[in-house]
């Protein structure tokens, strides 16, 4: 199988990996809070000394966050496997970003980046192949982290008409150090050479941006 | 007369996680620091003595093998026991090659976790 045959598979396993790592640290945290409210409450039955209420609802309120934080994961990963129900469909392009980028936080902050999309007036919409474009938008990502230095945001900023996407600009920027020209680091990488063979199965266009990349959608 | 506790420094980008780890070792009678990058533990383990490292794999910036390296590399004698929340084994077994001296996964048992440091300590 070639590089392209093995794109959508190769990305199903890497959220899937990130994400079930992601699940064992909600899970650890949980584990530990609950198992803090069992010593302390051993101790005080074993010495009868007093626990502060605040001691017992500071172990709930950090396990109600944690289970808040696994809920948003297992649902943004329930509605991403669905995404391969279809071969193609029409995407709302904002929501399904923004549930790739929870997905996908761990391996952006692995790498150091902070990921955010820029505010969009409108929903805009897109006949194309789910799987496909989600796999695209990760390699995009993972394109600009090779170029980038850690502590860089990364902006995906949507463009369209009329409800319909034609084209998402992802930009680099730093608030510490201005962020290089990365035109001729990103266009000599195999990676983008990927994503652009990626792309052409969505009909689908990407050029390099003094800070980022352009994906032009074609009608 | 009185035993001196052992020293654990927990490091780990989960903070909430690694504080009330802390926590319940302080409960146990251990004396604990917590450290939420690779970076920051190497900074406390160079500074402070400590009888253990407890070591996350996976953190963003320095990774828990190249942390690992460099704690072999500073204090060689220091135990490390690594956390990892891989399914597989192939990282913790990477990181015993690295000088680890067992590892253990995420979700942790408390008792589990003393026995290893208390073992690792006594070697």
């Amino acid at each position: 199988m070639n590089s392209q045959e093995t794109l959508k598979p190769k990305f199903f396993g890497k959220i899937t990996a990130s994400v079930s790592h992601e699940m064992q640290n909600v899970l650890a945290i949980i584990k530990e809070s609950a198992g803090l409210m069992e010593d302390l409450l051993m101790m005080a039955e074993r010495q009868g000394g007093d626990i502060t209420p605040e001691r017992l609802f500071s172990c709930l309120a950090t396990i109600k966050k944690q289970v808040t934080r696994g809920t948003e994961i297992t649902s943004s990963l329930n509605s991403f496997a669905h995404t391969a129900d279809h071969e193609t469909e029409t995407t709302d392009i904002i929501e399904i970003t923004t549930r790739l980028l929870i997905l996908t936080d761990r391996l952006a902050r692995n790498a150091g980046m902070e990921m955010a999309i820029a505010p969009c007036h409108e929903a805009l919409k897109l006949k194309t192949d789910p799987l496909q474009i989600q796999a695209c938008l990760h390699l995009a990502m993972e394109c600009l982290f090779t170029c980038l230095n850690p502590g860089t945001i990364v902006t995906f900023k949507f463009n369209g008409r009329e409800g319909l996407l034609s084209e998402i600009e992802i930009t680099a920027s730093n608030k510490e150090n201005p962020v290089d020209d990365i035109r001729d680091r990103l266009s000599s990488s195999s990676m983008f050479t990927n994503l652009t063979d990626a792309l052409e199965k969505i009909n689908t266009t990407a050029s390099p941006l003094t800070s980022g990349l352009l994906l032009t959608f074609k009608k | 007369m009185s035993t001196q506790p052992i020293k654990v420094v927990l490091i780990d980008d989960e903070e909430e996680f690694s504080s009330t780890l802390a926590e319940r070792l302080t409960l146990r009678g251990y004396e604990t620091q917590t450290a939420a990058s690779g970076e920051a533990g190497l900074d406390l383990v160079s500074n402070q003595p400590f009888d253990i490292a407890i070591l996350d794999l996976l953190m963003p910036g320095m990774s828990g093998l190249d942390t690992l390296r460099q704690i072999k590399s500073l204090t060689p004698e220091l135990p490390v026991v690594l956390l990892t929340g891989h399914g597989s084994t192939r990282e913790g077994m990477e990181g015993m090659r690295l000088g680890a001296f067992d590892y253990l996964m995420k979700p942790l048992d408390i008792n589990e976790l003393t026995k290893k440091i208390l073992s690792a300590v006594k070697n």
